[in-house]
């Protein structure tokens, strides 16, 4: 698979994916070391934010957006994908370690 | 863009003459009817008798809509004569709802085999000549039923092709077109996002009814789909949650209300985002859709696939690079520029 541009062309800086504004995670689109710094992308391709990694990502998962405390709702595609299991800090990396689905286990 | 006006109304972007297997004994003759014959398609039936109830009932509808479908000139009924799906009949149902042309034939009446290809290959043979009259006219994008489907799906999914197919399904639905969704088991975790999304508490309803319904059945059979969604493989592409795979699914959709929840095989009345009952198999899924009506299919694979289906073309997506070269053939659209950052979701549509 191709990689995504890197060096000058993007000043250093990697690409992340946001599929919906309203979201609090986007996917980043190459592997992430911890201090590189991510434009973010919308799907109109506009960059909307810059982020630096606070940990490593492996590629296409998921970077927070901002701060987001313990057991509340993580929105992707503009809904609720499940709720944090831990405190996340902006620029970390969010995954079955630090969030949880809400549907599991419920009936409907 | 061009089609063939039908006289409900109705574009054909394709102008077949199908011949139609009643039942799994007949399927020999109507594919020998319909080879080498330009224009003529054969679509075999997998079942057609020893079917009886709900089963039948899916059998008859998806038969009867088949030749209902725009994209079909003309159709010839190929049964055995003595099957649950009673093609004479099958073939009157047709014809009280609509005037193109429909012919049926059976084995047991013509007398064998051989007597049933022949007889078949000159009335489909008839037909192609009057189908070849026709002349393409204008049409808008607001006179597609698009089917929407995804099968062999990878971690690029999610993130290119179903989101770009969703940005092509929200242009067809605003220009008053029709989009169909399906594939029941994958909407399973958005109930309360799709209803959300439901024109009336009537769509709401059904909604919910089938998607529990399918939980149901499963759980009977020991199988619980929450549990097992998403897999270890889903989790190392990324996704953290039932919800978060589910979502990617959907999003082939677009962002549209939802008018209606059609049973399998159902042509929709409303125009819009309709929800089909169709199950995860990809040729079940897509005939169900083409039965409703679909003009063309448009289908999002990661590791990529040659599904094709024989009255409707079906428009194969890729978010992988990889795939689209190693399976070119195969796959029309290469959308992996939305991952390698080259160009947005939005501006690989237009």
């Amino acid at each position: 698979m191709k990689v995504a541009k890197m060096g000058s062309s993007n000043n250093g800086y990697k690409n992340a994916i946001l599929l919906n504004n309203k979201d609090d995670v986007a996917c980043v689109l190459e592997s992430i070391f911890c201090g590189d710094s991510l434009n973010l992308k919308d799907s109109a391709g506009k960059i909307v934010d810059r982020v630096v990694a606070k940990e490593d990502i492996p590629r296409f998962h998921k970077i927070a957006l901002r701060d987001l405390k313990k057991g509340i709702y993580v929105h992707k595609y503009g809904e609720v994908i499940g709720k944090t299991t831990a405190d996340i800090k902006r620029g970390e990396y969010v995954h079955v370690h630090n969030i949880a689905s809400v549907k599991v286990g419920n009936s409907i | 863009m061009k089609g063939y006006l039908r006289e409900d109304g109705s574009f054909g972007v394709r102008n077949y003459v199908l011949v139609l297997s009643s039942v799994g004994c007949a399927n020999h003759v109507a594919k020998k009817i319909a080879e080498n014959i330009p224009s003529a398609v054969a679509i075999l039936n997998s079942k057609g008798c020893g079917q009886i109830g709900t089963s039948l009932e899916i059998m008859n509808r998806s038969l009867i809509n088949l030749a209902l479908n725009p994209n079909v000139f003309g159709t010839l009924i190929v049964g055995l004569g003595c099957e649950s799906t009673k093609p004479l009949t099958l073939s009157s149902t047709i014809k009280d709802m609509t005037s193109k042309p429909i012919e049926v034939i059976t084995i047991q009446n013509e007398g064998g085999s051989s007597k049933a290809i022949q007889r078949g290959r000159d009335l489909v043979s008839d037909m192609v000549k009057s189908a070849a009259v026709l002349e393409r006219t204008d049409m808008s994008l607001g006179d597609l039923v698009l089917a929407t489907n995804c099968g062999g799906s990878d971690a690029t999914s999610g993130m290119a092709s179903n989101p770009v197919i969703g940005v092509v399904s929200d242009a067809v639905a605003n220009a008053g077109g029709t989009v169909m969704l399906g594939e029941t088991t994958e909407l399973i975790g958005t109930e309360e996002i799709l209803s959300r999304r439901a024109t009336s508490k009537q769509v709401q309803k059904n909604i919910a009814s089938i998607i529990k319904n399918l939980e149901q059945s499963l759980l009977a059979t020991g199988e619980d789909i929450r549990g097992a969604n998403p897999s270890p493989g889903n989790m190392r592409g990324g996704l953290s949650t039932l919800e978060e795979k589910a979502l990617g699914g959907i999003s082939k959709g677009g962002t549209s209300p939802i008018t209606q929840v059609l049973r399998y095989g159902e042509r929709p009345k409303k125009s819009g985002l309709v929800i089909m009952d169709t199950p995860g198999y990809d040729i079940e899924s897509i005939s169900g859709m083409v039965a409703g009506g679909a003009q063309v299919v448009i289908f999002s694979t990661g590791r990529g696939t040659p599904i094709g289906c024989p009255i409707a073309p079906v428009i194969k997506v890729t978010g992988n690079d990889d795939t689209f070269s190693c399976m070119r053939e195969n796959i029309d659209y290469d959308a992996s520029s939305v991952l390698t950052g080259d160009k947005s979701i939005q501006e690989n549509v237009s």
